[in-house]
């Protein structure tokens, strides 16, 4: 690598533009029509917290060679800023392989066979870049026994510590998204821009602190000044955020009837179309012979604030078996019962018990098997003794409007 | 010796030493989260793992950070002085932490130190065969490697460390990696004597 480094002049070159490049692409991030491979990249972040120390180690080890090499490689008319750029990229490009790898694992595993997504995998490249330069600083000034240690266990605990604290909040989301989208969610579009902003502000220091020229501890406050900076900004984008680095998902969604009720789903899940609309003819059915009011519209889609209307169901799979597809639509009649949680207490239990009575008797109507595996519970738990169907209705008020009152 | 230690660069090494033990003896086995291989946010131990770690490194990369003259001009042999250093090390840390947890209640006693001495074995053992600079993070590689892929259980062949209790056969499994790791680094400095 080193022979490579001495002769091929264009390598600074290339790894200035691949590095411009990829902070460009990552803080120009839209909504993406298809977010399978969106969330299938940022799920294969999870291989980050293994990648960053590792790269980082490895920055230290050729940071190390550069120490003992100095007169060689100055000797072939190489700066220390170059050669720092140049052996960061190509170290962070190989680390950016183990996310292909997780990756291309997910896809298998999955059957969802996409390309991953461009701005996330360049965020990773640049976390990759920043801590392989990290790395080769500490590697330059300490060697690899003094150096590497700290390295490895900082960068780690950076890794594995924040993402996972429930508070500040907004800490978690700054420096790796491990889990974001769905069919209802979408990455929030101030995450990528301040991750970009908080690794590309720690290259830049190290680039900084690299410098021959200037005094030591003038570049080293000047190199903290620009992360500090980078950080306030970057936490004040990203303050808003819940425990998911998510926004509601606003893209068109593809709608098709049944005879009364509308499915209505997104892009990627337009396959299942028919399969739902098919189990919605089922549920109509059963609604007309008991006299029941059905939901107008079963859709994918969230409110604003992620909560789930009345009528809002997953997509478990646009190839799943009637009887999942049966099941999901089933679920949604009897709507989401988040709406009803208190902070301190969450739901109450009977509306639990109520909303999977309801469900699992829509699922008998259609001539499914029940929802999960244990014995259902039976109308008794929540004091209707008797046929149930009368009291469906009833039910499902209960369950959209969160008032037990109406419970017989 | 007194050459030796100050080659050695031990003052600087004892920092983080004694710094690891006081973390250990004061927290304890304290869960805390962090996040998991498989994407989830497990609740774990990263102090009692990570503190036995930092403080088997200090001993390992004080081993292996000395001056050439420390070696060629030690009055005694090196195996015996490096095989005194180490148990030094590990019952100066052991006996910081050991107190500490006593008097705070924070964690189980003689865990600290099993997982001290096991980590300074398993760091010895690869400094033997791969030098000081791979020996110097197999503490904490095996540390890391365990938060991220294994569970507190200890149901992993090399998680036994995030025991939370002693058992009979973790105590011997870390007196055998410690005895083990001295031996070959005895036997290495033996085979190559200073030049």
């Amino acid at each position: 690598m080193y022979t490579l480094l001495r002769y091929a002049r264009v390598l600074p070159v290339l790894a200035c533009v691949l590095i411009v490049a990829t902070v460009s692409v990552t803080v120009h991030v839209g909504e993406p029509p298809d977010t399978r491979a969106l969330s299938l990249t940022v799920t294969s972040g999870a291989a980050m917290f293994l990648l960053i120390p590792t790269i980082a180690v490895a920055g230290v080890f050729t940071g190390a060679r550069q120490r003992r090499f100095a007169g060689l490689m100055a000797g072939a008319g190489r700066s220390q800023v170059e050669l720092l750029i140049s052996l960061s990229a190509i170290q962070a490009l190989v680390g950016l392989l183990g996310v292909v790898a997780v990756f291309m694992t997910l896809v298998i595993r999955t059957g969802i066979w996409t390309l991953p997504h461009v701005p996330v995998m360049g965020v990773f490249f640049l976390a990759l870049v920043a801590v392989a330069a990290l790395g080769q600083l500490v590697g330059r000034t300490w060697g690899v026994v003094v150096g590497a240690p700290p390295v490895l266990v900082l960068s780690f605990m950076l890794m594995a510590l924040p993402t996972a604290l429930s508070e500040p909040l907004w800490l978690r989301h700054l420096f790796v998204a491990t889990s974001c989208c769905g069919s209802s969610t979408v990455l929030d579009p101030s995450v990528l821009p301040a991750q970009t902003l908080i690794w590309a502000s720690l290259f830049a220091a190290v680039v900084l602190i690299s410098l021959r020229r200037g005094p030591g501890v003038l570049k080293i406050l000047a190199g903290l000044g620009v992360v500090a900076l980078a950080v306030s900004t970057g936490t004040r984008w990203v303050d808003h955020l819940g425990h998911s680095p998510v926004a509601a998902r606003t893209s068109a969604m593809v709608c098709e009837g049944a005879s009364d009720t509308k499915i209505c789903l997104c892009p990627e899940n337009t396959p299942a179309l028919e399969g739902l609309t098919a189990a919605a003819l089922e549920l109509e059915q059963v609604a007309n012979t008991h006299d029941i009011t059905l939901p107008e519209e079963f859709t994918e889609q969230l409110n604003d604030d992620l909560t789930r209307p009345a009528g809002s169901f997953y997509v478990p799979n646009p190839f799943a078996s009637d009887e999942a597809l049966q099941q999901s639509l089933a679920r949604a009649t009897t709507g989401d019962l988040t709406h009803c949680e208190t902070p301190a207490e969450g739901y109450d239990i009977r509306l639990a018990l109520a909303q999977e009575i309801v469900t699992n008797w829509w699922l008998d109507q259609t001539g499914q098997s029940p929802q999960f595996d244990r014995p259902p519970p039976g109308p008794e738990e929540i004091g209707i003794s008797g046929d149930i169907a009368p009291h469906i209705e009833d039910l499902m008020t209960m369950i959209h409007t969160c008032d037990l009152g109406l419970l017989p | 010796m007194r050459l030796w230690f100050k080659t050695h660069r031990v003052l600087g090494w004892l920092l983080p030493l004694i710094g690891a033990a006081i973390l250990a003896g004061m927290v304890g086995n304290e869960r805390l989260p962090s996040l998991h291989i498989t994407g989830m946010y497990l609740e774990g131990f990263p102090v009692q793992i990570l503190s036995p770690a930092l403080a088997a490194t200090a001993v390992i990369g004080s081993l292996s950070t000395p001056a050439p003259r420390a070696r060629i001009t030690a009055a005694r042999s090196i195996p015996a002085i490096e095989t005194l250093y180490t148990l030094a090390m590990i019952a100066l840390a052991g006996l910081i932490t050991e107190t500490l947890t006593l008097w705070s209640s924070s964690g189980e006693f003689g865990v600290f130190t099993r997982n001290l001495t096991a980590m300074v074995g398993a760091g010895l053992i690869v400094r033997t065969f791969l030098g000081g600079g791979f020996g110097t993070l197999t503490p904490l590689i095996w540390g890391v490697v365990l938060l991220a892929t294994g569970n507190p259980e200890g149901d992993r062949g090399f998680s036994w460390v995030a025991l939370p209790a002693l058992t009979r056969a973790t105590l011997v499994g870390a007196t055998g990696l410690l005895l083990l790791g001295l031996a070959l680094n005895a036997i290495r400095a033996m085979r190559h004597p200073p030049s």
